[in-house]
């Protein structure tokens, strides 16, 4: 297995710069996320590892290798594209035994090496089948199959899973990851789900405007979100704006006489600055209903608590989402889940919501 | 700078289009352009019979063409003869593509391979075959009496009329096909919202599937217009050597008199006049008035 | 209410008998069912004739023969000039298929896949041969032609068929190349494939059935191109059309019929082959 090295890629058509100097690294064995949204150059950036555009500037090595001028058939690399890209005319084991056949393998051992990738994915049964009798997610698993069966140094997956219905989806990514550390294949996967990302990448790229806003670990991106735009991709994010004020070595982001936030000790550098700009992630937020339930008093605490009203509330799967108006502030969005019994809130009632500093997350 | 390497790129699939179009090319080049050039040329010299032509320029033979009244009844002959075949495939065809378009998949096939026979032959076999049907003592007049509802047998061959039978024939499965696949492409919800709305199927036809339609028989029309007055063969056995439209007197100038300067004044003449029918054809159709056809 | 009703005022040379029929057909509701009938009859009038007719035994073509022999087609066998005429429109069709095959696969290619200055110029450029009425076309390839002397050569219909060949070649080969996923191109050049490997294992097979298509249009516009093919083959027999054409101008006795017959037989089983979505394609200009 090799590592993949982007330094300095860009892209350029005419008066628009698709990829602008994009560095990254992407370690052996890693199965690593570019996610963005549509337009953000993800997609270029894959295809231009793949072979199939030119950079304007910058290398692509792969292992040791500088493959930037390689023709695409030379750079030893799997690819699954979104549209699965089966070919239409040969059965499953055709298309399977395709990059095997290219290779000038021995003609029984691609037909031994064939079924025991199929049985992987459990379609042996299918092999003489064409493609288009083949339902969504089979024909997803073969042209895995068919990528990884010639074992490539690296796999690219151009947003495998966009054609399949959600529930489907869902299966599959664990599908993939399966398949992925199974060969322990270097893997860079394109996607617009964050929480495709979220779920299966060893690490995440959130890209926009064609370069990369951050990279690093799924827990890294989604705590500890770096600037708005990341923090607003990832996730569902309560913002808030403000400016800074110390009180007796406490920071806090004062929104207005009445609100002000404290921040946690980890962001005393941040006292320094005049203004900024704090995220707060909806289920570290708790719904207290009667003050009571606190204990001492809401100045003493070490926590935020806030007094607000529910706007409105809504189902999502075993998450209830909150809308609360928070008093003399805005909207916040809360989650919590379905089986803390206390809560049955409707629209209107009059609640608490609490939170600790150390949960407030700068982003500016 | 930095756009180099897209443009190599850029460059580079260009001028493998070119070399991949330029045998095409050539070849339009040499054998349709140049023929067409000399042949325009041609339409300005003068004819020598029996010696080499004379190739001082002159509109005489534009002049001849436009200016005698026997070579402008030959043209208004075509044009009409167009017309009438257009609008004769037009009244006939739009019901049997209707028809096709409300079947079912099973009748449509059969109606496919029905419309579509006649292209299985070459034009010279239906022409023979039409002339075995037309003549005086041929099969149409033979069970027309048979059936007893003529009772002299009608003259059909040499004749105009005979002619347009034989070219409705001939191009009636262009105007079916033209219509009908516009009107398989009507949204047929339109129809039941009209129905539901009130209107008789009658109406919604009228009111709905026909205007609709009017891009299919607009392209059939001038589809089997410009087809049927450049027709050849037809005119020339059906309608016999009296029967003068502008292809069968292009032939006769051409062939028989060898006068090819005429000739080619008469072919570019009726290029021109095709070409101006045919751009105040499109004008007309594709004016703001049908653009509610979508 | 009928919107076919018959205007009992049309003039006509219809003698009474024929009015009554006309208005019992008109009504009711088996319409639209007799009218197909009808139209198929008048269609398919024409070759049904020659057919049978090919089988007459009587001496000129009278309808319906009294007795039938295959003396016509003994007749055809019999007669060289015929017989080299068949074999020459066979052997030009199908080089006019070959070439316009190699030639259109480039062409079409190119028009699809490269997005190059001038491509709709080009494209369009290259449909412009069947705009033109083939009696222009004609005296312009006949002119030129005996300027550089290619009158009557085979290397001259070969030039002029495959001009009115390739339109038709390359509209069904640009239409089907449309509809091919390109990207199991980048598939198979990623799976280890060049650029040829991927054009015959991939692109291909993907558009068999264009190719097919073109073939079969290309095949008959050839076998059956009598105007551009008469005024250019000079004193030869030529192609089978011409030779039917100028025996059919003296004499019409039924051997034409067992010739057209047998045409009919030759494009009609290469035209079993297409499916019925190309044949409407060539129904739209």
């Amino acid at each position: 297995m090799k590592n993949i090295n982007l330094k300095g890629i860009t892209k350029q058509y005419k008066s628009v710069v698709a990829v602008k100097n994009l560095n990254l690294e992407v370690k052996e064995g890693e199965l690593f996320c570019l996610l963005g949204p549509s337009g953000c150059g993800k997609t270029t950036t894959l295809r231009m590892i793949a072979g199939f555009i030119p950079p304007t500037n910058g290398e692509i090595y792969i292992g040791d290798k500088n493959v930037t001028n390689l023709l695409p058939n030379k750079r030893d690399i799997g690819m699954v594209f979104q549209d699965y890209a089966l070919f239409p005319h040969m059965s499953v084991a055709n298309n399977v035994a395709f990059g095997l056949r290219m290779r000038k393998f021995d003609k029984k051992k691609i037909a031994e090496k064939v079924n025991r990738y199929l049985k992987i994915v459990g379609l042996e049964s299918q092999k003489n089948q064409l493609p288009r009798f083949l339902s969504g997610g089979e024909q997803q698993r073969i042209a895995m199959i068919r990528a990884v069966i010639i074992e490539p140094s690296i796999l690219l997956c151009d947003e495998p899973l966009s054609n399949l219905d959600a529930k489907l989806r869902k299966q599959m990514r664990f599908e993939i990851k399966r398949i992925q550390q199974k060969f322990g294949i270097t893997t860079i996967f394109v996607t617009h789900d964050q929480e495709e990302a979220l779920t299966i990448a060893d690490r995440i790229g959130v890209m926009k405007d064609g370069a990369i806003e951050q990279s690093g670990v799924p827990e890294e991106i989604y705590n500890s979100p770096k600037n708005r735009f990341v923090a607003d991709f990832i996730g569902i994010s309560n913002f808030f704006k403000g400016d800074i004020i110390t009180e007796s070595n406490v920071c806090f982001l004062m929104i207005s006489d009445k609100i002000k936030i404290k921040l946690g000790k980890a962001e005393e550098n941040i006292c320094k600055n005049e203004k900024a700009e704090i995220v707060i992630r909806p289920e570290r937020i708790n719904i207290i209903k009667n003050i009571e339930q606190l204990g001492s008093s809401p100045q003493g605490r070490k926590d935020n608590v806030f007094h607000g009203k529910v706007g409105r509330v809504s189902r999502l799967g075993s998450v209830i989402e909150c809308m609360v108006e928070m008093e003399g502030c805005q909207d916040v969005i809360v989650h919590y889940h379905e089986t803390n019994k206390n809560l049955s809130l409707k629209e209107n009632d009059s609640v608490f919501l609490m939170w600790k500093p150390e949960d407030c997350k700068i982003i500016s | 700078m930095n756009n180099s390497v897209e443009e190599n790129y850029k460059r580079q699939q260009n001028w493998l289009a070119y070399r991949f179009i330029s045998p095409s090319i050539l070849h339009y080049a040499f054998f349709f352009i140049t023929p067409l050039f000399i042949l325009f040329l041609y339409s300005f010299y003068h004819h020598v019979p029996g010696g080499i032509v004379d190739t001082t320029m002159s509109f005489e033979n534009y002049k001849l063409f436009f200016g005698d009244p026997f070579y402008r009844e030959i043209l208004l002959r075509s044009f009409i003869l167009g017309l009438v075949v257009t609008v004769s495939t037009l009244l006939i065809g739009y019901p049997i593509a209707y028809f096709m378009s409300i079947s079912s998949e099973r009748t449509k096939s059969i109606c496919y391979v029905l419309v579509l026979a006649p292209l299985y032959t070459s034009v010279v076999v239906r022409t023979y075959g039409w002339m075995i049907i037309l003549g005086r003592t041929g099969v149409l007049n033979k069970i027309l009496m048979r059936l007893g509802l003529i009772d002299d047998p009608i003259q059909l061959m040499y004749t105009f009329n005979g002619v347009v039978i034989t070219l409705v024939e001939v191009f009636l499965p262009f105007m079916i096909l033209s219509i009908h696949s516009i009107l398989e492409n009507i949204n047929k919800s339109l129809l039941f919202a009209a129905q539901n709305l009130g209107a008789s199927k009658s109406i919604s036809f009228l009111l709905i599937t026909l205007p609709l339609s009017i891009p299919g028989i607009a392209s059939g029309c001038i589809l089997v217009f410009v087809l049927s007055i450049a027709s050849f063969v037809s005119p020339v056995f059906i309608g016999g050597t009296g029967f003068r439209v502008i292809p069968t007197l292009i032939y006769e100038k051409a062939m028989a008199s060898l006068n090819w300067p005429f000739g080619a004044a008469i072919a570019f003449s009726f290029l021109f006049i095709m070409v101006i029918i045919v751009h105040f054809y499109n004008r007309i159709t594709s004016s703001e008035r049908w653009s509610t056809v979508k | 209410m009928n919107i076919f009703m018959i205007n009992r005022n049309t003039k006509s040379s219809i003698n009474k008998n024929g009015r009554q029929l006309l208005k019992f057909l008109f009504s009711g509701g088996l319409l639209f069912k007799l009218y197909v009938v009808l139209l198929s009859i008048y269609l398919l009038a024409p070759i049904i004739i020659v057919v049978l007719i090919s089988f007459s035994n009587e001496s000129y073509a009278v309808f319906p023969p009294k007795s039938y022999s295959l003396r016509w087609y003994i007749k055809f066998f019999n007669s060289t000039e015929f017989v080299s005429a068949f074999k020459m429109s066979l052997i030009l069709a199908i080089t006019v298929v070959i070439i316009t095959l190699l030639v259109g696969i480039l062409v079409s290619y190119a028009l699809v896949r490269i997005n190059f200055p001038g491509k709709n110029i080009v494209h369009s450029f290259l449909l412009l041969p069947i705009m033109f009425p083939a009696i222009i076309l004609s005296l312009s390839l006949l002119i030129y032609f005996t300027r550089i002397n290619i009158v009557g050569t085979f290397i001259g219909l070969v030039f002029a068929h495959t001009l009115v060949a390739t339109p038709f070649v390359i509209k069904s080969l640009v239409g089907c190349l449309s509809t091919i996923q390109w990207s199991t191109n980048e598939a198979a050049q990623n799976l280890g494939a060049n650029r040829l490997q991927s054009f015959f294992y991939i692109i291909l097979p993907q558009i068999k059935f264009g190719i097919i298509a073109a073939v079969i249009f290309a095949f008959i516009t050839s076998f059956d191109e009598v105007v551009i093919s008469l005024f250019i083959v000079g004193g030869h027999t030529g192609t089978l059309p011409v030779y039917i054409y100028n025996y059919l101008e003296y004499t019409s006795d039924p051997t034409i019929a067992a010739i057209a017959t047998m045409v009919i037989v030759v494009i009609g089983t290469i035209m079993l082959l297409i499916p019925k979505n190309y044949l409407t394609s060539i129904g739209s200009k």
